[in-house]
């Protein structure tokens, strides 16, 4: 009876294991690292991480961030890990290239209706020149919509080489 | 591999590991012994052995576009380590919002001013209109035809770019609401939006224009705020 209740409070809070304490099979500690971000209605999600990136990857990267960051950056991992599955040779940054390809068209539509405003205007002397819309951003600006690209850029040991500050 | 007399040395890999670099190793073409930080991003994100076991589920041709986006990936973590390419695409995704409002906006403007332009011309040739007949001369019979051609023209820039964007648009916004409700059972989820985007022509990644965006993101700040998005 008195291990039984020794085993019962060496587990989690709840009783259930968390989704990686299963997955790995042993018991799940009222510390445990994994149990709230991987609930065990959830399996799929840690099956994921694990299986991508590591269970042990997975728990320095949770612990190198500020405790309120933490889920935020359990989903990005398990939304990465998913995408790698999925297409293993580009993973999620197949879905940036599709977006950055679609961003320069927009801004290259952008500037060819604006060239065409210009001429309008230019063409329409004696009416009311358009009103000037406000720029969102401007890709030529060099600000952060166009940094440098960390594709280009090679480190060097000193650690700090690519492009932008860090 | 490393030989007496230093000739070449261990990748990056190999080095790490403290083992002797073989002429096969699979890693040695994409971690050359001076980019020890890319090896070691990659190494904190997947670890070498995840590594491998993702080149050794893939055919040889596609090794190098792979590691590509491992280090990409890798760069992009140690950049942000909270969202990692999460936080690009969301940056992505909003950029995409401001330029599709901007383009309607512009849009909008170039059609006033096109209607505005037509009207001008319409009441200059009525005007033209009354004075001939003030004068006693023929009222003209197929020059006012021609300009309501042109009222009726249809805007070229009204058709089919801005229904493409809106269709991409619908897309990326479920992609972008879809990523906070990460769910394993949904088919519709993310990933499925996101082969859905690639489409079936454009399978290769062109790294060069990949441009992430270093500045405007601060990942310890602005994402906490922007949940409610």
């Amino acid at each position: 009876m008195q291990k039984k209740e020794r085993k019962m409070a060496s587990s989690s809070s709840s009783n259930f294991p968390c989704a990686a304490c299963k997955f790995l099979r042993r018991k799940c500690m009222a510390d445990c690292t994994f149990a709230p971000y991987f609930p065990p209605e959830e399996p799929q999600k840690f099956f994921n991480v694990h299986k991508i990136f590591g269970a042990s990857n997975v728990s320095k990267l949770i612990n190198e961030v500020a405790p309120h960051q933490r889920q935020d950056t359990v989903n990005s991992l398990a939304y990465e890990a998913e995408a790698r599955l999925k297409d293993p040779v580009y993973g999620c940054v197949g879905a940036i290239s599709v977006l950055q390809r679609q961003v320069m068209r927009l801004q290259r539509e952008l500037d060819a209706i604006r060239a065409d405003l210009i001429r309008y205007s230019a063409a329409c002397g004696e009416m009311q020149p358009p009103t000037t819309v406000g720029t969102c951003f401007d890709h030529n600006a060099g600000n952060s919509y166009c940094p440098d690209s960390l594709w280009n850029e090679p480190y060097g040991d000193n650690g700090g080489s690519y492009g932008g500050s860090l | 591999m490393t030989l007496k007399g230093g000739a070449t040395s261990a990748c990056a890999a190999c080095k790490y590991q403290r083992r002797k670099c073989i002429p096969e190793c699979l890693l040695g073409p994409y971690f050359p012994a001076d980019q020890t930080k890319v090896f070691q991003n990659a190494h904190k994100l997947f670890g070498v052995s995840n590594i491998v076991k993702i080149l050794r589920s893939l055919d040889p041709s596609q090794h190098a576009e792979a590691m590509r986006s491992i280090k990409y990936q890798a760069n992009v973590r140690d950049r942000f380590p909270v969202y990692g390419c999460l936080g690009v695409i969301r940056q992505l995704y909003y950029q995409i919002q401001l330029l599709e409002e901007e383009l309607h906006a512009v849009l909008t403007q170039l059609e006033m001013y096109r209607q505005q332009q037509q009207q001008h011309q319409i009441s200059s040739m009525a005007e033209d209109v009354i004075s001939q007949l003030e004068l006693g001369m023929a009222p003209p019979t197929t020059n006012a035809l021609p300009l309501f051609n042109q009222v009726t023209m249809q805007n070229p820039y009204m058709d089919s770019p801005k229904e493409n964007v809106d269709n991409n648009s619908l897309w990326i916004q479920h992609l972008f609401l879809d990523t906070n409700n990460h769910s394993n059972d949904n088919n519709d989820g993310p990933i499925a939006i996101q082969s859905e985007l690639l489409g079936d022509d454009e399978q290769e990644v062109v790294y060069d224009e990949i441009q992430p965006f270093f500045d405007s993101m601060d990942d310890r700040q602005s994402y906490i705020d922007s949940n409610s998005l």
